[in-house]
């Protein structure tokens, strides 16, 4: 047992280390000797805690074993209970300004409190040094009215126009934006806490409706954060967001913990956790089920990857559930700034088209690097094909020219990004659909080492032809086994398939294969 | 050339024009002006957006061969504030490109723009490419000094409309 978190008012405890999203096993918990329950999920949170306390918390398995450890709650300065500042939380009343008000009226170390209640709002700016917190049967509903939304202008130019000062972006470009339910610009040290839930009710408005046309400015998120540091979200439900959910950009120390991220299955864009050039990110007890990416791990397009270079790097995602959604995690495809080191650990995905899914494509740039990228002890269930990396992908107006699509060896150019090492270490994967895994690599540029080790795939009896990758010449598969195509090294240490057909590992251009099976 | 949204046949017809002329003729001023911004629409709305890295290319090209001395051609100037107005965004890398370029002549230009300058900057202005307080009042004042002739008319007119709007 360990502690992940701890504010003023809660905790966030890691009871099951070899668990994944679940534990192995449910187990009562007893804080300071009273039961509050059980729990059965490895990473658990608790609320209504009192500030500066010691507390003592004791997990305790159906057979006796039992685990405790202490820990003491942060101190606060005091509580400003929105309804003093006037907000209704009737679900009529306009609650902005009473909400606003009192988050900048907070002082540091406080907290903003949200008790019960249907509060109706458009976007709200956080400042630093502070927590807000949504109690059990709290709803932010977020307006539906664009004209309600300020915009964050994405470039504007320093004075002397020697430099440029940015805030908007918009699917790796820096363009105008709508803010959104809760934005962050340059805060440090704040809390997002509570069992309360943030609705983007988009679907009462038109931002799933003609998605793809910009209408005053592109849509905005539920969580923006841009050059913030040390920011923890806890428990927190997000929903229905116009577009991509939690988006922190150029942020650091970052810690989402038991969070849940719903979005329906055909809303578009709606991926649950775009970190953006930021360092040091955890996301562990977390729960998606939304339209399209469950995370996606990006560090721009080829503007902000020349300009900046700065690459998305030292991600945790762990004890989190991916459930539906399009990949599990993705990395890419805005990721000219590079994406490095990145562990995904005890996590339980279900139903996504694809598992790990890497996209990139010529044209991302020399600073477009991804590397060290780990999937360890992973369960899918139905997940259609658990491992692709796909190095034609075919996004962007120009995704389906011979540019991008070619098979042919093209120069290395700045354009041409890098895909260094994958690593998959014991991942269960049952009711496959398509292959494997499917690797396609530039012939210019080879994946440079594929790691495959103690891996389990498992096919569907009824499983359905599909195409592994979004690239035009990705031919359709169906219960096949491992297919790579230009890497540099491919090696496979006790890796059993069940239920293909066809052969175990089609190699086509592959330096160095070591098969162990 | 006012903005107006032209038709898909109009546009077509002005591209293929344009591919009649050689690689000196397309990045000529005067071409630029006349075909650019047509293009642009075109590929936005109707092309796929696929020629938005060859139009960033011309305009390089362009602007090596006008030199440091020849940035603050009025056709040029032009060219870039009508073709800006019409590309997409999203291709941020070559619509970005273009806004430098514009950025660079403005500061030659703005001292004592002439005709089609002022039209080009107030148009910058207006599209947030330039920063107004820095910009406007200088090319405000040199087109309240300006004449309409009859060989400046056409441009007259469209620097009359933005200084017209700039003053909203």
């Amino acid at each position: 047992m360990k502690c992940l978190f701890v504010s003023a008012r809660s905790c966030a405890m890691l009871l099951d280390p070899e668990g994944d999203y679940y534990a192995r096993e449910p187990r009562e918990l007893l804080l300071n000797g009273a039961s509050i329950g059980v729990e059965k999920r490895s990473v658990s949170s608790l609320f209504g805690l009192w500030p500066d306390t010691e507390y003592t918390l004791v997990s305790r398995l159906k057979d006796g074993t039992e685990e405790q450890m202490s820990f003491r709650t942060e101190k606060e300065v005091c509580t400003l209970d929105v309804r003093r500042f006037g907000a209704a939380g009737d679900g009529e009343h306009d609650d902005t300004p009473m909400l606003q008000a009192a988050i900048l009226a907070c002082p540091e170390g406080g907290r903003v409190l949200i008790p019960a209640g249907t509060y109706r709002t458009g976007p709200l700016f956080l400042k630093s040094h502070m927590t807000l917190e949504l109690k059990k049967g709290t709803v932010l509903a977020l307006k539906t009215e664009r004209e309600a939304f300020p915009i964050l202008p994405g470039v504007t130019r320093t004075t002397d126009e020697a430099g440029e000062y940015l805030l908007g972006s918009w699917e790796g470009n820096p363009l105008d934006c709508f803010a959104a339910a809760l934005t962050g610009i340059g805060i440090t040290d704040v809390r997002i806490i509570g069992e309360g839930v943030i609705d983007g009710c988009a679907q009462k408005g038109d931002w799933w409706i003609d998605p793809k046309r910009m209408r005053i400015a592109y849509r905005g998120r539920l969580l923006y954060l841009r050059d913030c540091s040390d920011v923890a979200v806890q428990g927190v439900t997000f929903r229905n967001s116009p577009s991509w959910n939690l988006h922190p950009t150029f942020s650091r120390n970052l810690s989402f913990l038991n969070v849940r991220v719903e979005a329906p299955a055909v809303s578009p864009n709606t991926d649950g956790f775009d970190p953006e050039s930021c360092s040091g990110v955890r996301v562990l007890g977390t729960e998606f089920s939304v339209g399209d990416d469950c995370i996606a791990i990006k560090s721009g397009k080829i503007y902000m990857g020349s300009a900046y270079h700065v690459p998305c790097e030292h991600v945790e995602i762990a004890w989190c559930a991916m459930l539906d959604g399009h990949g599990g995690v993705t990395v890419g495809s805005e990721m000219s700034g590079g994406v490095r080191h990145v562990r995904v650990h005890h996590c339980y995905m279900r139903g996504n088209d694809r598992g790990l899914r890497i996209k990139t494509r010529r044209g991302r740039g020399k600073y477009a690097v991804i590397d060290d990228i780990r999937f360890e002890n992973v369960r899918m269930e139905g997940v259609k094909t658990p491992l692709v990396v796909n190095c034609l992908y075919c996004c962007d107006p120009d995704g389906h020219t011979p540019y991008v699509q070619s098979r042919e060896k093209q120069p290395v150019d700045d354009g041409t990004p890098t895909v260094g090492e994958i690593c998959f270490e014991k991942v269960r994967a049952t009711d496959c659909q398509g292959c494997a895994g499917y690797v396609l690599g530039l012939p210019e540029r080879p994946v440079g080492h594929v790691i495959l080790r103690d891996c389990d795939f498992a096919f569907a009896r009824d499983a359905r032809p599909m195409r592994p990758a979004m690239a035009d010449s990705a031919e359709e598969c169906c219960r096949s086994g491992l297919i790579l195509y230009y890497v540099d090294r491919a090696t496979l240490e006790r890796v059993r398939m069940e239920g293909i057909e066809g052969q175990r590992l089609t190699a086509a251009s592959v330096n160095t294969i070591n098969d162990q099976q | 050339m006012e903005y107006v949204m032209a038709n898909e046949q109009y546009l077509k017809q002005m591209r293929a024009q344009f591919d009649l002329l050689d690689e000196d003729e397309q990045a000529a001023p005067e071409n630029l002006y006349l075909y650019q911004p047509m293009r642009a629409e075109y590929d936005a709305r109707f092309g796929g957006r696929k020629e938005h890295r060859a139009i960033a290319t011309l305009f390089r090209r362009a602007r090596e061969k006008l030199g440091d001395e020849g940035i603050t051609d009025g056709y040029y100037m032009m060219a870039l504030a009508d073709t800006l107005e019409r590309m997409d965004k999203q291709l941020y890398e070559h619509y970005r490109a273009l806004e430098d370029l514009l950025l660079e002549a403005a500061r030659k230009a703005v001292c004592s723009p002439g005709v089609q300058a002022q039209y080009a900057l107030m148009k910058a202005v207006r599209l947030n490419l330039l920063d107004p307080e820095k910009y406007l009042p200088a090319v405000r004042a040199a087109f309240e000094k300006t004449r309409c002739t009859p060989g400046t008319a056409d441009f007259y007119r469209l620097a009359q409309e933005e200084y017209r709007r700039s003053a909203l």
